[in-house]
């Protein structure tokens, strides 16, 4: 592992790549600060321009965006109580009482502070669970690939946010996608309808554009001309010594909690802002204070936030299972250039695995190093005119889609993916679980298939191989679990509460 | 529209999407390879369970909309609907006439409209605004990523 790494370092701290990290972290921290605009709609929307890049500097670019928009999402949910991104919501109930206090410098600078630890050091434990993961996972045969990708597939119900119904629907939906084009083992062509663009199926970038760009422009297109204003001007940024020490007592265990709960298919920095705040409220000597500008409450949840960013890496690159949907689109991504992550990706790109691992530490240190220096300047972006920006984004969408295969259908297809996210979006629908159908659907069937071919039919490979039967009981109680929480769940006029 | 009348919506259509998929997937040919399912068999697999999840949704919706009766019911506004169905026939009209008229006018004219009606007040940022990311953006992919966006036909 440590010569792969010995070799990455070089590649990563090359000027080109240090240069693509720069720009992806200031494009993050722009597009993470605006209230609306997600670190999943901006990777997709900007994924093209990866393009044309060797793997390494495409990768180093997303990695860029991915880890600063999220960081920054922060930055409108401490100062004026909105979430710049979904997982900056656990930000709001410590970040923006501080900010209340008149210290809303202190709370960017500890939001940054925390970032930074969460991701360097989440990005050190997911180097080494990813590498033991992928070592082990190297012998796999087909089923266990199935298994896998079933287990993958049972997290739906678990990431539905509630609507577990609607999550299956989605996911299921995403598979269905999935089956457009030709049959992976027999090679005759489905649901083509003598339509050759659709022989190849649906590419899975302009999709992803589509669900996470289009569809919310058109979900927010009444607010578009309205903008928010800060009111305080920010001093004090840099934590004093006090505030170190005391964020040091929290920042090892909200890691550590943070780069598991990343490290699980389907999660991410949401749910693992949430967990690590409320067990370190749960460990706190005074819970009173949270909820009122705790210092431990936001440390723990900036920490974790940014640990579970690393973590979703794990799966993502150890088993090709994304580990959100930033991570899904990055599959995509290297999959353009035909890469695909997984339990060989660390035999066979072991400089581009290690790599991403580098290039991560190095775009904490950007974010620790122009979070900080530039935090007034950022503050600023809330205020930036949402009527100029969202035009250019959905024209972004459009050449981006088009840019992959320069064809008009990619676009269609983005459009019709926005059309439909939207719906999707109204209807209550979760999004991620599609992208987890459209990724590994086709793992699952291919590998089930193949297995069942092996076994002349028989299903005795899902019990008679060890590793097999692990993982289905694993998907049995995912399945079971959320359906019995579901059930003690009240229904109201407006859903599931 | 509430949200339990949506689901029932919602449960009708998707049932129509599952028995359309079970439908078309009859047609698939099978496999000789022994032991193989066939290229039907996952397709059918997921549109079983799909179809099941879609009564289930549309019981849920029946069950929503029944306790929800007497409640008074979200509304949207009918011109944030004629805005949202306007900015859709926008956006599908950009990509119709791009092959024809070029990236470079439709995208300026695209992004004029849109500014236009996000409230935008004035006309000189708004088209100032226009041609230079049109222009920027048809440069970096143009000439810097090497993308062949579509040129004038006309």
């Amino acid at each position: 592992m440590w010569e792969h790494i010995a070799a990455a370092i070089p590649l990563v701290l090359a000027w080109n790549s240090l240069l693509l990290m720069l720009i992806g972290v200031v494009v993050g921290i722009i597009m993470g600060a605006l209230p609306g605009m997600t670190a999943t709609m901006t990777v997709a929307i900007l994924v093209s321009f990866t393009y044309g890049m060797p793997p390494l500097n495409g990768m180093m670019l997303l990695l860029g965006i991915y880890a600063s928009a999220l960081y920054a999402g922060s930055i409108p949910a401490i100062l004026i109580r909105i979430p710049g991104t979904p997982s900056s919501a656990a930000a709001v109930l410590d970040g923006y009482p501080i900010c209340q206090r008149g210290e809303a410098g202190r709370g960017i600078g500890i939001s940054t502070f925390s970032s930074f630890f969460g991701g360097v050091f989440g990005t050190f434990i997911a180097l080494f669970l990813a590498s033991w993961i992928a070592k082990f996972a190297i012998g796999f045969g087909s089923s266990e690939y199935f298994a896998l990708a079933f287990f993958g597939l049972t997290i739906i119900a678990n990431i539905s946010e509630g609507y577990v119904i609607k999550g299956l629907i989605a996911g299921f939906l995403g598979m269905l996608l999935s089956q457009i084009g030709i049959d992976p083992i027999q090679g005759s062509p489905r649901f083509t309808f003598q339509n050759v663009n659709l022989v190849s199926g649906i590419a899975f970038i302009p999709v992803m554009i589509g669900l996470f760009g289009l569809s919310e422009g058109l979900a927010i297109i009444e607010k578009i001309h309205a903008r928010d204003r800060l009111k305080q001007a920010l001093s004090n940024i840099v934590p004093s010594w006090s505030d170190i020490k005391r964020m040091m007592s929290t920042i090892p265990g909200a890691t550590f909690i943070g780069a598991f709960v990343g490290a699980a298919p389907g999660t991410g920095g949401d749910i693992a802002s949430f967990v690590s705040y409320n067990e370190r409220r749960r460990w706190a000597k005074d819970k009173s204070a949270y909820g009122k500008g705790s210092i431990d409450g936001l440390t723990a949840a900036e920490t974790a936030k940014n640990a579970a960013t690393a973590g979703a890496l794990v799966p993502t690159l150890a088993l090709g299972i994304p580990g959100d949907s930033v991570t899904a689109i990055m599959i995509g991504a290297l999959m353009v250039h035909g890469l695909r992550p997984g339990p060989l990706f660390f035999e066979s790109n072991p400089t581009l695995a290690y790599g991403i691992y580098v290039g991560f530490i190095v775009v904490y240190v950007m974010i620790l190093v122009l979070g900080l220096l530039g935090a007034r300047m950022w503050a600023r972006v809330i205020s930036a005119p949402a009527n100029y920006l969202w035009p250019v984004i959905f024209v972004l969408c459009v050449v981006g889609s088009f840019a992959m295969r320069s064809s008009l259908f990619d676009v269609w297809s983005m459009f019709g993916a926005g059309i439909l996210g939207y719906f999707l979006r109204r209807g209550k629908y979760p999004l991620a679980p599609m992208v987890l159908g459209i990724i590994l659907g086709p793992i699952c069937e291919t590998n089930l298939r193949r297995s069942l071919i092996l076994s002349a039919g028989s299903l005795d490979f899902l019990y008679m191989r060890p590793i097999t039967l692990a993982l289905m009981v694993l998907s049995l109680v995912s399945i079971i679990l959320p359906l019995i929480r579901n059930r003690q769940t009240p229904v109201t006029a407006d859903g599931p509460e | 529209m509430g949200q339990g009348k949506g689901d029932i919506i919602g449960g009708s259509v998707l049932s129509l999407l599952a028995v359309t998929i079970l439908i078309l997937s009859a047609a698939f040919p099978r496999s000789p390879q022994m032991g193989d399912p066939g290229t039907a068999f996952f397709p059918n697999l997921i549109a079983i369970v799909f179809l099941l999840c879609s009564v289930g949704l549309f019981v849920e919706g029946f069950r929503q909309n029944r306790a929800s009766d007497g409640a008074p019911k979200k509304r949207e506004q009918a011109e944030i609907v004629r805005l949202r169905l306007f900015f859709i026939g926008i956006i599908a009209l950009y990509i119709i006439v791009m092959p024809f008229f070029g990236f470079l006018i439709s995208t300026f004219f695209f992004l004029l409209v849109i500014i236009k009606l996000c409230n935008t007040p004035g006309w000189p940022i708004p088209v100032t605004i226009a041609i230079v990311t049109s222009v920027s953006i048809y440069f970096a992919f143009r000439e810097i990523l090497n993308v062949p966006l579509p040129e004038i036909l006309l």
